[in-house]
């Protein structure tokens, strides 16, 4: 349908509401009320809520994947923001090693939103159901290292200035950390980078093993740094889907208004989550939710 | 030789220095203030942007009712049909609902500027030319992508 087609039907869209009314409300407050849900699961499952927030939007509201990744790239990019400044007073989230992850996980973080426009929507659809699948198995695989007392810094470690000094509550003990493997943990950011800007997930859920697993950084540290490193990715990828007009405040708006929402209420009930029925909760949301896009993607009619 | 023990001042100043080291250094303390007030105000103003446009109570080229029927659209078609839509700029009166809750979306990453121009200005002031290097690199990146040079164009 041409653009002139389509907008002599809206016309009469537009003249019956003006701010909108009937159905276009109903699914802006189902997408208002599933975000608070989704807040809610992701400060437990501890994920940024990007990765679950694209999956679910984009499978069950009538929305188009465009508006569905921009939306999960600023969603991501304001839960990120909404934790850093407590996680920067709280001396946990480093700026010193937020910096060199950032530089090349935006730069391929741009590259990747601009690819996606490039692409046809069929195969960036299959594409996001298999990354969807690959992170569910990342999120039932990945166990999170415990250190074992500071690694020895490797060169660029030294050079960087890369590491400092945390107070860890369960031993009642500061705990000294720095970096091991740095160039190869700062060359996979690339790969994050690029994924989050292709499919705009967040990038919190590979932010932290690679911190964490590759780059031996303690945990609480990589989930902290992780909150930093999304913003500064984030912000210059969204810009690309600004100028391509994916940035839509009606499906933004609640969608983030949302999901802070659902942070808040999530948080309050941190301390009597059961982390594992958690996990597998997230698990299984993201194996259907993958499959699904898969699916779609390959154009199978019953999805 | 066997090592003595720590006198009371040796133990007390041990303890002074880790405490020291616990505590987030002058930049990041920055970083959080300024970075916590940017966040609210911009969490608020997308609450007000957002209320005001999709209550109807702003005027716009592009209301509720029209967006909704073109979401299901990729963004350069629905552009186009909205824009084909919307006839002349000034049918809006001058303001601009969905402009003003678009602009408050984008100024969710007022924080990340504050934080970049913070970086550098340490970067600069202690003479760290591989700090200052990435610093720039980032900020070059990101006005980049905000100037619109590496967009592409549509599928």
């Amino acid at each position: 349908m041409t653009a002139a087609a389509l907008a002599a039907d809206l016309v009469p869209a537009a003249g019956s509401a003006a701010g909108g009314s009937g159905a276009e409300a109903l699914w802006l407050a189902g997408l208002f009320a599933a975000c608070v849900l989704i807040g809610i699961f992701a400060v437990q499952a501890g994920v940024g809520g990007g990765v679950l927030f694209v999956p679910i939007v984009g499978g069950l509201f009538p929305f188009h994947l465009d508006y569905v990744r921009a939306a999960g790239l600023l969603v991501a990019l304001a839960s990120s923001l909404a934790a850093a400044p407590s996680l920067l007073r709280m001396n946990m989230a480093s700026l010193r090693l937020a910096l060199p992850a950032s530089v090349l996980a935006a730069l391929f973080g741009v590259g990747g939103a601009a690819l996606s426009f490039l692409l046809p929507i069929r195969i960036l659809q299959a594409a996001l159901g298999a990354a969807i699948l690959g992170i569910a198995f990342v999120f039932l695989r990945a166990r999170p290292e415990v250190p074992r007392g500071a690694a020895p810094p490797d060169a660029w470690s030294r050079r960087l200035r890369l590491g400092g000094v945390y107070w860890e509550t369960t031993s009642r003990a500061p705990v000294v950390w720095t970096t091991r493997r740095t160039p190869l943990g700062i060359g996979l950011f690339s790969g994050v980078g690029f994924m989050a800007g292709l499919f705009g997930l967040g990038a919190g859920w590979a932010n932290v093993p690679v911190f964490n697993l590759v780059m031996g950084v303690p945990i609480k540290i990589a989930v902290a740094t992780s909150a930093l490193v999304i913003a500064f990715t984030t912000a210059p990828s969204l810009w690309m889907y600004y100028h391509r007009g994916a940035v839509l405040p009606a499906v933004m708006a609640p969608a983030v208004l949302g999901m802070m929402v659902g942070a808040r209420i999530g948080v309050r009930f941190l301390a009597k989550a059961r982390p594992r029925s958690i996990r597998y909760a997230v698990v299984t949301i993201l194996l259907l939710a993958g499959l699904r896009s898969l699916l779609r993607g390959l154009g199978a009619p019953f999805v | 030789m066997k090592p003595t023990a720590p006198t009371i001042p040796e133990t007390a100043a041990r303890r002074e220095r880790t405490d020291d080291a616990l505590l987030p250094d002058a930049l990041t303390r920055r970083c959080a203030a300024y970075g916590g007030r940017a966040v609210g105000a911009a969490l608020a103003l997308i609450a007000l942007a957002g209320g005001l446009y999709l209550s109807g109570v702003l005027p716009s080229r592009r209301p509720l009712g029209r967006v909704s029927g073109v979401w299901h659209l990729s963004a350069a078609e629905a552009a186009a049909a909205l824009d084909a839509a919307a006839g002349p700029a000034s049918a809006a009166g001058g303001w601009e609902g969905h402009r003003l809750a678009e602009a408050a979306l984008l100024l969710l990453q007022a924080p990340v500027g504050i934080w970049l121009l913070l970086l550098a200005c340490d970067a600069i002031r202690r003479k760290d030319g591989l700090a200052v290097g990435m610093v720039l690199a980032l900020l070059l990146v990101w006005l980049a992508a905000a100037l619109g040079w590496w967009s592409p164009s549509p599928r």
